[in-house]
């Protein structure tokens, strides 16, 4: 599985030109602080710092733009946790329990977490690309149409566990999100609920609709606070404390695991990625847990499985466009532009050829785990002190940089606008107990849910039932889902059964 | 600091070798120098020019960073900006099937200061038939078509069909039972349907499979999920290893696919002709009044352009990056869109049909 030779090429490459070790460190930087800024997308970082790429040699210039990934993928949780406000649909399910945390006076343990669980997964998903790039790029191609419907109903199944006081209002607001989602050009070409506006065409702009519902619901709620969190004691930024998360994500290796697993493999889809991997690792974690009421309140292992499942979907991705040379989102599609400024066409020649580049890249984001773990201390500790800051200042600290990142991503008023409706949206959800978390989970999985089940029903000559039995993947995906939905009710109902029969049985 | 690092042994130490710090700490210069455009130059050309430019130009382009669109424009943005003397800037206007930027386009000052970079064919003609786009072909001034994709049928390398001639036969042999991809209001969905057409079997023949973009279709197609799909011939160069081209819609086999045979050369052997639309023309544009109103403007830049597209070192860089350098004029550019937009019309009922 491993080629020997291209190991000795790509040891030697990395060995003789520092340049790609030198550009690491900055790229990481770059990439973390981007990603706390909601609204900057690692796209961006990437589109802006591509003309400079053609200046560095191929490997180096590669290094450099999965370094700002890699440092993006941790970035976008530190607002997600401190704040309540995930910049990017990557830490939605971040947020679900690292905000929670925070305001429990946490926010250090969970920094630390969200820390060394980013990092882990991001290792460890390379590390099962270094052993199997081919495997994995070939296990992606294996997903039709029906199996990622599957997936994304997996997801979408989140709405229902997301509930505040009452389950019908989060299926409520699940069912908005998901009618929201269908504004626009359906993908059957239909033309819906745009009120002619042709703003509307392409639907709601996501990101700027979920920072809305985010920043906007929460700070109302906080208006009538001082501080982030409440008790001055707790209000510290804590290296130890941090550290204690750290060593707390590595008790959960499980979780870990089936982040990076369902990372590696989902996160190289294309229009996928990692919007959907931190929402299925986050609704895994959660159904398999003894607990599964206490997610959402503030259990560190949400914070974990959504984390392992963002960070690791980078591997996925890179594994899709260096083997089968296909962008698995704007991210990767940038990377694409960098080699073909390299006159590199990546895909299935690629990897045979040039296999000690691919070695050298998965080997220095092997490192880049490692040093982004120390650099990512510095650099929480220094956010950290979001806590600190009266929230009178903090609220309108956050609305303008907000409304700039959502000006950034649509390039005109439309972002900021969105931003404002979906505000008030969230406002009056919060308000009522409708619950958020479970709109932004229907607006960001409705749209990719119809594609597929439309797509499913094309490919299938409109549901004939033999297309479905000839698909083993999906037929275990969806056991796997009733299985989820259904089986811890079956059990009780049959144990509820079973135990007056067998009362009934020891009695004489 | 020693520039002579140890160059290292492969492929990517010959193309590359290693860079230096001296090189490292040069590039923030160089970069500062080519963006600036090199000010002594900068002052002499902006005295020859007298009036025009004289400030900044923007170039508009209607899709996001990252695509063909985007690409052309920002390798064009500095060879222009050399040639005009004042910094020209990309500014990406993406959203509804290109309508968005394009009307942004016309929203501003009618002048040289904004150009467009944008789709007339098939792009714009989905706006205007389609999504009531308020603007007409005659609002604009084609400068030139400079780069034009095909569309291709491709299979999956190990697919159900290994030709064209094999696809064909299985659709009439077996209608409704072959899976076709296409992305939807695109060039290679109306390419799909008039094929259909032509052999005069109805739209049901195939099962159609519409996409969002071209990287998931392809995605699908090297996965074996689809038997054939018709997608842009030069995205799907890197992926030839996966897909296997059998047919092009051109109208001589192209080298680059494997020399597959012409959609029309198959298609005769049945007694059927087709039209066909290119996959996507990518146009540099200006305002229709622009020349009436500002003749000065319109032939500096005119001129500007075209000396681009004539040296070659820029066609050299370009072609490096699989970047189309065609110049077609624009009497020529306006009538092969209006040749496509013919193509379009005759089998307008296919608008409406995804």
């Amino acid at each position: 599985m491993i080629d020997a030779h291209a190991l000795v090429g790509a040891l030697r490459l990395l060995g003789s030109s520092y340049t790609a070790w030198l550009l690491t460190i900055p790229g990481l930087a770059l990439g973390m602080l981007g990603g706390a800024i909601p609204g900057v997308s690692s796209a961006l970082i990437l589109a802006i710092v591509l003309p400079a790429t053609l200046w560095m040699n191929l490997l180096s210039s590669l290094i450099f733009m999965t370094a700002i990934y890699t440092g993006s993928a941790f970035g976008v949780a530190i607002p997600a946790i401190l704040m309540g406000v995930p910049g990017s649909p990557a830490a939605v399910a971040t947020s679900f329990d690292g905000y929670p945390m925070t305001q429990r006076g946490e926010h250090n343990i969970a920094l630390g977490l969200a820390l060394a669980a980013s990092t882990l997964g991001h290792m460890g998903a390379y590390l099962i690309l270094f052993f199997g790039i081919g495997v994995i790029s070939h296990a992606v191609l294996r997903l039709g149409p029906l199996e990622m419907l599957l997936l994304m109903l997996w997801g979408l199944t989140l709405i229902a566990a997301l509930r505040g006081r009452y389950v019908s209002r989060s299926l409520v607001s699940g069912l908005i999100g998901i009618l929201i989602a269908t504004i626009g050009l359906s993908p059957r070409d239909v033309i819906r609920g745009t009120f002619n506006l042709p703003q509307l065409l392409d639907g709601v702009p996501v990101v700027p609709a979920m920072i809305g519902l985010f920043a906007a619901s929460e700070l109302f709620n906080l208006a009538g606070t001082s501080y982030l969190v409440e008790r001055s004691d707790l209000r510290t930024v804590n290296v130890r404390e941090m550290a204690k998360g750290i060593r707390m994500a590595l008790r959960h290796p499980v979780v870990i695991l089936r982040g990076l697993v369902i990372g590696a493999t989902v996160g190289g889809l294309p229009g996928v990625g990692a919007a959907v991997c931190n929402l299925v690792s986050y609704a895994e974690t959660r159904r398999g847990d003894r607990h599964p009421e206490s997610f959402g309140k503030g259990n560190p292992k949400g914070v974990i499985a959504a984390e392992a499942g963002n960070a690791s979907s980078e591997a996925g991705s890179m594994a899709t466009l260096l083997a089968l040379g296909i962008p698995g989102g704007a991210s990767s599609a940038v990377m694409l532009a960098a080699l073909s400024l390299h006159n590199v066409t990546s895909g299935p020649q690629f990897l045979d050829s040039s296999k000690d580049i691919v070695y050298a890249i998965i080997l220095n984001n092997l490192a880049q785990g490692a040093i982004m773990l120390v650099l990512g201390i510095g650099l929480i500790g220094l956010m950290a002190n979001v806590i600190r800051i009266p929230v009178r200042i903090l609220i309108p600290l956050i609305l303008v940089l907000a409304t700039f990142g959502s000006y950034g991503l649509s390039g005109d008023m439309a972002g900021p606008l969105t931003m404002v409706v979906f505000g008030f949206l969230g406002w009056f959800m919060q308000r009522h107990e409708y619950s958020v978390p479970a709109c932004v989970v229907g607006l960001i999985l409705g749209g990719k849910v119809e594609v597929n089940l439309l797509q499913t029903y094309q490919i299938s000559g409109g549901g004939q039932l033999g297309y479905f039995a000839g698909r083993p993947i999906a037929l275990v995906l969806l056991v796997l889902l009733l299985t989820s939905l259904f089986g811890k009710p079956l059990m009780r109902w049959r144990r509820r059964r079973l135990a007056p029969a067998a009362t009934a049985a020891t009695t004489p | 600091m020693t520039r002579a690092a140890p160059a290292a042994p492969g492929k990517v130490a010959s193309n590359s070798d290693a860079v230096s710090l001296k090189t490292l700490r040069r590039r923030p210069f160089l970069t500062m120098l080519a963006g600036a455009g090199s000010a002594a130059g900068l002052a002499a050309r902006r005295a020859r020019a007298a009036s025009w430019p004289n400030e900044p130009i923007t170039l508009v382009v209607t899709t996001k960073a990252g695509g063909g669109f985007d690409h052309m424009a920002r390798n064009l943005a500095p060879a222009l900006s050399h040639e005009l003397g004042v910094p020209v800037n990309v500014l990406d206007k993406p959203g509804g099937a290109m309508l968005l930027g394009t009307e942004y386009f016309l929203s501003q000052p009618h002048n040289g200061n904004t150009l467009l970079v944008s789709g007339p064919s098939p792009y714009w003609y989905f706006d205007i038939n389609k999504f009531h786009a308020n603007f007409r072909l005659k609002d604009f001034d084609i400068l030139n078509v400079q780069w034009t994709d095909k569309s291709a049928v491709f299979v999956p390398k190990h697919g159900r069909f290994q030709s064209f001639h094999a696809i064909i036969d299985a659709i009439k042999a077996h209608p409704g039972k072959v899976s076709c991809g296409v992305v939807r209001d695109s060039g290679e969905f109306f390419n799909s349907g008039i094929l259909i057409e032509s052999l005069r079997l109805p739209r049901s023949a195939i099962r159609l499979v519409t996409y969002e973009a071209s990287a998931p279709l392809r995605t699908a197609l090297a996965g074996n999920q689809l038997d054939y799909a018709i997608i842009s011939a030069e995205a799907s160069l890197g992926m030839l290893g996966l897909i296997t081209p059998v047919a092009v819609f051109d109208n001589v086999p192209m080298p680059a696919l494997h020399n597959a045979p012409t959609v029309s050369s198959v298609l005769k052997t049945y007694g059927v002709t087709v039209d066909f639309v290119p996959s996507s023309m990518r146009a540099l544009v200006t305002y229709a009044d622009l020349k009436a109103k500002h003749p000065d403007q319109y032939a500096r830049l005119h001129d500007a352009y075209r000396k681009v597209l004539h040296d070659p070192a820029f066609i050299a860089t370009a072609k490096k990056q699989g970047i189309g350098t065609d110049w077609l004029g624009e009497a020529k550019s306006l009538a092969e869109i209006e040749a496509a937009y013919a193509v379009f019309n005759r089998h307008k009922s296919l608008l409406m049909a995804q």
